[in-house]
C-alpha cells in the first residue's frame, strides 16, 4: 500500500531507514531531519522520546503564506528491517495552508517495530490538515508520539485511520493550543481485529483565550482491544473543548475501554464530553431492510456511517482516499 | 393485493393482535382508526415483517403469495413499503447516500424539491429531524422505493400547519389520485388519528381497531363522523 497511494504530491518515501526525497515543490522544503533548524528540533518533544540513537525522518517546511490545495504525501515502509525509528519535524509557517497525508505500512510478515516521534508547528494564521493511515500486519508493533503546537488564529486538523490487523499500536498525542483563537479538530477511527491492541491517548491543552478543540474517536472491535484516553485541560478563559467517544462491539469478543478527562484551571470555560459503547442497533438494521436492503448490506452501511467522520477542512482528494480505504474494508468483510 | 387471514400476533408472549382479517384489492385504499395502543402500528409492523412481531396464528398473503415468514427485505422487494412513525436515527448515513445505494440519485433530487427536502438530503437520516421533517423524509423514501402497497402510519402527526398541505398533496400524488381509478395500480393501508389525510386521499374502506381487534368496517368518512361525535368506544358499538 505504501508509496502506491495515488494521492496528491509525493514528497518523500522512507523505506526501512533509507530516505528518498522527491523533487522540490515551490514553497515547500523537505530535508532529512538531521538538517532541521535547531529552532524546532526536539523543542516540543522530549529528546529521550526516541530510545534508540539511530533515526531517520524528514524536516518539512511549508513557507510563509504558501497555500497548497493538493495534499503532500509521505510514506513510511518497513521492508527488510525489523525496526524503523522515525523522527519528523513539520513546520507550517504563518499564513500558510497545507494538507499532509502519511501512509505507513509493513511488507514484512515477521515481527517489526515502528517508532515515530513527530513535532508539528502550526504558526500564526496557518492551517494544517494531517491525515495518518496505518496498514501494518499482525506482527507489527507501533509507537507513534506526536507533539503539536498551534499558534494564534491557526488551525490544526488531524485524522487517524487504522482498519487493518496489527499487534500493538500506542498513539500518544500532545496538543498545545498556545495562541488566541487556535483551533483543533482530532479524529481517530479504529477497527480492531482479533489479537490487536490499541492504546490511544490524546491530551489537549487550551493555553490561550478562545482556543478550541474537538476530539472524536470512533472505535469498532471485532475481537481486538481498544483503550482510548482523552484529556482536555483548560488553562485560559473563553476556551472550549469537547470529547466524543463512541464504541461499537460487533460481538462478545474484544474490549472497548474509554476514559474521558476534563480539567479546568479557570472559570470561564466550556468543556464537555460524551461517550457511548454498545452493539449494532437491530432497529437501524431492520429499518434499512424495510427499504429493501439485505441484512449484511444494511449492517455494512451502518458501520461505514459510524466510521465516517466528517471533517470539512480536508481536501476532496483526501476524503476520497479515506472513502476508498473504508470501502476496501467493506469489500473484505467486516 | 394483500390478504390477511385470521392473524394473531404476540410480542414477547403478550398477545397484541387478535384474529385480524383484511383484504385490500388492487388500487384500494383502506383506513384504520383507533385509540392509542389499540395495535394499529403493530399491524403495519407485522405486515412489513419486523421480527419482534411473532405471528402465532393465521397468515399474510401478498400478491397471492404467503409472506408470513418472509424477511423484511424480501417483503420490501416484493412491493410493500412503509412510512414509519418513529424511525431510528442512523449516524453517518445521509439520505442522499442511501439514495446512491439504490442508484436513485437523480430521482431523489427531483423528489426532494417537491417535498421541500433539499436541506435534509445531506444530513444523517433522522438525526435531529423535526416531526414534520421525519414525515417528509419517510414519504420521500417511499416515493423512491415505489412500492405497490403503501402503508402509512399516521402521516399527519407532528406536521406543522404550514407543511400539512405539502405533505397531503404528496401523499395524494403517491397514491395516484390524479389518475382514473381503473389506471391506478397502487394500494394503501393508512392509519390515521385525525382523519386529516382523507381530505387529500379518497379511501374505500374504513375500520376501527380496539384492543388488537378490527371491530368494524364501513365508509371511512362516516366512521370518522361517528368517532368525532361519540369517541372510539361508542363508535365501535355502532359499527357492530
Amino acid at each position: 500500500m505504501c508509496g502506491m497511494l495515488d494521492i496528491g504530491r509525493n514528497i518523500c518515501s522512507i523505506e526501512d531507514s533509507s530516505i528518498n526525497i522527491a523533487e522540490e515543490h515551490a514553497g515547500v522544503a523537505v530535508l532529512p531531519v538531521d538538517r532541521a533548524s535547531k529552532d524546532y528540533l526536539w523543542k516540543i518533544a522530549p529528546r529521550d522520546d526516541i530510545y534508540q540513537k539511530e533515526e531517520t525522518g524528514i524536516f518539512l517546511n511549508v513557507k510563509k503564506d504558501i497555500i497548497l490545495k493538493e495534499p503532500l504525501y509521505a510514506s513510511f515502509l518497513i521492508h527488510k528491517f525489523n525496526r524503523q525509528i522515525i523522527h519528523n519535524v513539520i513546520v507550517i509557517e504563518s499564513g500558510a495552508s497545507a494538507h499532509i497525508f502519511t501512509g505507513c505500512a509493513s511488507r514484512r510478515q515477521e515481527g517489526s517495530l515502528h517508532f515515530s516521534t513527530t513535532e508539528i508547528y502550526v504558526k500564526k494564521g496557518a492551517l494544517l490538515t494531517y491525515m495518518m493511515s496505518h496498514d501494518w500486519n499482525k506482527n507489527s508493533e507501533v509507537k507513534s508520539h506526536t507533539f503539536i503546537r498551534v499558534e494564534e488564529d491557526a488551525t490544526f486538523v488531524s485524522g487517524y485511520l487504522s482498519l487493518h490487523p496489527v499487534k500493538v499500536v500506542d498513539i500518544d498525542s500532545h496538543l498545545q493550543l498556545n495562541g488566541k483563537n487556535a483551533t483543533s479538530e482530532l479524529a481517530t477511527v479504529i477497527y480492531a481485529r482479533e489479537n490487536s491492541v490499541y492504546n490511544i491517548d490524546t491530551h489537549a491543552f487550551l493555553n490561550a483565550p478562545n482556543a478550541r478543540t474537538n476530539i472524536v474517536s470512533r472505535n469498532i472491535t471485532n475481537g481486538g482491544i481498544v483503550y482510548t484516553e482523552g484529556q482536555i485541560v483548560a488553562n485560559a478563559e473563553k476556551t472550549k473543548g469537547h470529547l466524543e467517544c463512541d464504541g461499537l462491539m460487533l460481538s462478545n469478543r474484544g474490549k472497548i475501554c474509554t476514559i474521558p478527562a476534563l480539567e479546568s484551571n479557570v472559570a470561564d470555560v466550556e468543556l464537555s464530553h460524551e461517550a457511548a459503547v454498545g452493539k449494532l442497533s437491530e432497529e437501524e438494521i431492520e429499518y434499512l431492510m424495510s427499504r429493501g436492503l439485505g441484512y449484511e448490506e444494511a449492517q455494512s452501511l451502518i458501520i461505514k456511517g459510524f466510521i465516517n467522520i466528517d471533517m470539512p477542512e480536508l481536501p476532496l482528494s483526501v476524503k476520497k482516499q479515506i472513502k476508498n480505504i473504508i470501502n476496501l474494508l467493506d469489500k473484505n468483510g467486516f | 393485493m394483500l390478504k390477511i387471514e385470521d392473524l394473531s400476533v404476540e410480542i414477547e408472549g403478550t398477545r397484541i393482535l387478535n384474529h385480524i382479517n383484511l383484504h385490500i384489492g388492487k388500487n384500494e385504499r383502506h383506513v384504520i382508526f383507533g385509540p392509542n395502543g389499540a395495535g394499529k402500528s403493530s399491524l403495519l409492523m407485522t405486515i412489513m415483517g419486523y421480527p419482534k412481531y411473532k405471528v402465532v396464528q393465521g397468515r399474510i398473503l401478498f400478491k397471492d403469495m404467503d409472506i408470513t415468514h418472509l424477511s423484511l427485505d424480501e417483503r420490501a422487494k416484493m412491493g410493500i413499503g412503509m412510512m414509519h412513525q418513529r424511525p431510528p436515527t442512523i449516524k453517518g448515513l445521509t439520505l442522499m447516500k442511501l439514495m446512491e445505494v439504490f442508484g436513485k440519485e437523480k430521482a431523489a433530487q427531483e423528489a426532494s424539491e417537491k417535498l421541500k427536502l433539499n436541506s435534509l438530503l445531506n444530513r444523517d437520516i433522522n438525526c435531529n429531524f423535526s416531526g414534520g421533517e421525519i414525515k417528509r423524509s419517510e414519504l420521500f423514501q417511499l416515493f423512491i422505493q415505489n412500492p405497490d402497497l403503501f402503508m402509512l402510519d399516521e402521516p399527519e402527526s407532528g406536521v406543522d400547519l404550514g407543511n400539512v398541505e405539502v405533505m397531503g398533496n404528496f401523499v395524494n400524488e403517491l397514491l395516484e389520485e390524479n389518475l382514473k381509478i381503473k389506471h391506478r395500480k397502487r394500494s394503501a393501508l393508512i392509519i390515521t388519528h385525525t382523519g386529516f389525510i382523507l381530505r387529500y386521499v379518497t379511501a374505500d374502506k374504513g375500520y376501527v381497531m380496539v384492543n388488537g381487534s378490527l371491530i368494524g368496517m364501513g365508509n371511512p368518512l362516516q366512521i370518522l363522523k361517528e368517532i368525532e361525535k361519540h369517541g372510539f368506544d361508542r363508535c365501535a358499538e355502532c359499527l357492530i
